[in-house]
């Protein structure tokens, strides 16, 4: 039952994740990735691990996907045309080494000759999940935690400096804290009935 | 009777096309998802691994570190997509031979 659904599901994704790579238009990348990640949902299915394909649905399918979707339709992406500007030394030698750490990959997978079983007692469910984020693994948990805080912090600064500062033509170079620094705080040295001045500025 | 190596092999396929991705794209977004390609076959051999020893009676540390790894894989889209944002207002597009600023 396993090994009927396993090959074909795997031989989809990985027919689809080259789509992702090789799709022109970062739209089409983006749903054939979606479809990679409930491929691979499948896959841990497969394996035993329900709460992990549900899981990868619900983050990877449900939200990061969505955010990709979002940004790709917020940016204006354009088709990019394969190799406009040639072929780069640097991507020549990319994918060199990218192939040669895949047959690396290969070589290392081949030496694991253990099968693994078709009927086990379930130790990827969410009673023994959840059991192992509360006892074993507490630490890296709240860790993982701090992980989400730093980032989402990082992406709330990151996307509103450049808003601060009006129009977008002023580019990269000034930067929204030390350029509004001064008109900020002038009005405020002056006294508190200034207040309100800096509101309209 | 799935041999681990078949689901490390399917891994390793899926880590190279990423990574493959990476190096002939020029659109920041599609260099994102092929980090997101290479994210989800890291998770596939950490399923495969912890699936090897069905012995032990606790859970193992390949189902356990799956979590972490999509927490941190969602960290990351996040923050990469705030940086194609950040890119795009500064650049006006998403190609990466846009960014030219720092070379000399």
């Amino acid at each position: 039952m396993n090994i009927l659904f396993f090959y074909p599901i795997s031989a989809l994704v990985i027919f689809l994740s080259c789509g992702v790579v090789y799709a022109a238009n970062p739209v089409h990348c983006a749903i054939l990735l979606v479809a990679v990640m409930i491929g691979i949902a499948g896959l841990f299915l497969c394996l035993g691990c329900e709460l992990l394909a549900m899981l990868q649905i619900l983050v990877y399918a449900g939200a990061i996907m969505v955010l990709f979707l979002f940004i790709v339709m917020t940016v204006d992406t354009r088709k990019e045309e394969k190799f406009a500007n040639g072929v780069k030394l640097a991507q020549t030698w990319g994918v060199f080494l990218s192939v040669a750490l895949g047959l690396l990959f290969l070589f290392i997978s081949l030496q694991f000759s253990r099968h693994l079983p078709d009927s086990v007692k379930w130790l990827g469910d969410a009673k023994s999940m959840g059991a192992a984020f509360l006892n074993n693994y507490a630490l890296p948990f709240e860790a993982i935690t701090m992980v989400l805080l730093a980032a989402m912090v990082g992406v709330v600064v990151m996307s509103r400096e450049p808003m601060s500062q009006g129009p977008m033509s002023q580019g990269p170079t000034s930067q929204g804290p030390t350029s509004q620094g001064p008109t900020s705080q002038g009005p405020t040295s002056q006294g508190p009935k200034t207040a309100s001045g800096g509101n309209q500025a | 009777m799935i041999p681990v190596s078949h689901v490390f092999i399917i891994a390793g396929f899926i880590f190279t096309i990423g990574m493959v991705g990476i190096f002939i794209r020029r659109n920041l977004l599609v260099v994102f998802m092929g980090i997101e390609l290479m994210f989800n076959a890291a998770n596939l051999a950490f399923v495969g691994a912890g699936r090897m020893h069905p012995e032990l009676s606790v859970i193992s540390d390949g189902f356990a570190s799956v979590p972490f790894v999509m927490a941190v894989a969602a960290a990351e889209a996040a923050v990469g997509l705030a940086l194609v944002v950040a890119m795009y207002r500064a650049t006006g597009g998403t190609d990466t031979d846009l960014l030219r600023s720092m070379k000399g």
